[in-house]
């Protein structure tokens, strides 16, 4: 049996303990807010760093994987009067800046009616030469309008692609393009493991066609072309 | 006299020897009532210091609508339940030795209940079943009137009246057998 000291005594021990407990759990709380806390702010970050990440890539897409082939009006034939002097400008100074860009890796293509041919049928397969690009032009064609795209993914690429091709066009430009009239003419599949897209823009005095890869579209959002 | 609830006050303002007092006015009583329910005088010490440490960690607060001996006795008899309950069904109780005092419970019952007649009278009352020996500690030896022992066991006044009467009934009995009459029962 035990005395009263004795029972004071233990009733004091386990308060210790109890109260240790109590502060054990509490940092355990504390510890756990914590931890959840930094790692929300970790994924926050890296999330954060990845999308400038993309942006980045993105630019450096935009500058690489490229190829604009533009003409004015005029030079598709429709036109072949059209004494606008500001449509000329426009169209050569796009031309001009865009070749800037990518001519690193294209040769800066013809510009008249049979552009498209002339880029589909020339500077095939030489290694390493950035012409080399063009092959791919020669591969499985498959056309926006294809049975299995629906409407809406039609006008979805269409609008995507749009704005991405705008990318490569100055500000000046940019607001001369009448997305309306603009479409994407071609998804060409296939090349070189890459997948290519061939893109329509027509402005009131200009008409460009561009080439850009499905990896630089999707960069800007728009999904995997399905098969 | 209001049986420790002033004690009680005095703790919760920070008087540490409130709970003392308490403790040295409460203890062997409390812990013959949990005997009641444990059948063992180790383990109903330490339930008795863990009601005593409940009062000091958690502070429950005393509203006065009973005696402060039926609170307590009703956060004691709530704590020996929970023991009885996780005990009986781990199959941890004694059940073959009930009626049975260890030494220490000798010792204790000498201490708190002083008189021979009343040592008697708690020893035959051990050999009553557990729910008998609970309501029984608390109406003769505690004093307590049958509303506030339907308090602490949890029963209405009326069910708890009858309890006490077949109690007292099979306490008779046992006196009888164990060679005693207790006229005043």
């Amino acid at each position: 049996m035990r005395t009263y000291d004795e029972t004071y005594e233990r009733i004091m021990a386990k308060k210790a303990v109890a109260e240790k407990a109590i502060k054990v759990r509490n940092k355990k709380i504390v510890t756990s807010v914590t931890t959840i806390s930094c790692l929300c702010i970790c994924i926050a970050a890296i999330f954060a760093m990845s999308k400038a990440r993309t942006n980045v890539n993105l630019n450096k897409n935009d500058v690489t994987d490229v190829y604009l082939n533009s003409s004015s009006n005029s030079s598709t034939g429709e036109s072949t009067n059209n004494t606008n002097p500001t449509s000329t400008t426009l169209a050569e100074k796009s031309s001009t800046q865009i070749s800037a860009k990518t001519d690193k890796y294209v040769e800066k293509p013809s510009v008249g009616e049979d552009a498209i041919t002339t880029n589909h049928g020339e500077s095939a397969g030489q290694n390493g030469d950035p012409t080399t690009f063009y092959t791919g032009f020669e591969g499985t064609h498959e056309y926006i309008d294809s049975p299995h795209l629906t409407d809406e993914e039609k006008e979805n690429y269409r609008l995507m692609y749009v704005r991405c091709a705008m990318n490569f066009v100055d500000d000046e430009d940019y607001s001369k393009i009448n997305i309306d009239k603009s479409y994407m003419k071609k998804v060409i599949k296939d090349v070189n493991g890459e997948k290519y897209l061939l893109i329509h823009l027509e402005g009131d005095t200009f008409y460009y066609e561009i080439v850009i890869t499905t990896r630089c579209a999707e960069a800007h959002g728009v999904k995997k072309i399905n098969k | 006299m209001d049986n420790g609830a002033s004690s009680y006050r005095r703790f919760l303002e920070g008087d540490e020897k409130g709970i003392v007092d308490i403790i040295c006015l409460y203890r062997d009583g409390l812990i013959l009532y949990i005997n009641s329910f444990t059948q063992n005088t180790t383990e109903a010490e330490d339930i008795a210091e863990d009601v005593f440490l409940k009062l000091i960690m958690k502070k429950p607060k005393y509203n006065g609508k009973a005696s402060f001996k039926t609170w307590l006795y009703t956060i004691a008899g709530n704590m020996a339940r929970d023991y009885w309950r996780k005990n009986v069904r781990h199959g941890k109780l004694p059940l073959d030795n009930l009626s049975e005092l260890s030494d220490e419970e000798i010792e204790l019952e000498r201490m708190y209940l002083k008189e021979e007649q009343k040592i008697q009278l708690h020893r035959s009352m051990k050999k009553l079943s557990p729910e008998y020996q609970q309501i029984l500690w608390l109406v003769y030896f505690e004093g307590m009137c049958n509303k506030d022992a339907s308090k602490i066991v949890g029963k209405s006044v009326h069910t708890t009246g009858n309890l006490v009467y077949k109690a007292r009934k099979a306490l008779k009995t046992q006196l009888g057998k164990d060679g005693f009459v207790y006229e005043n029962l």
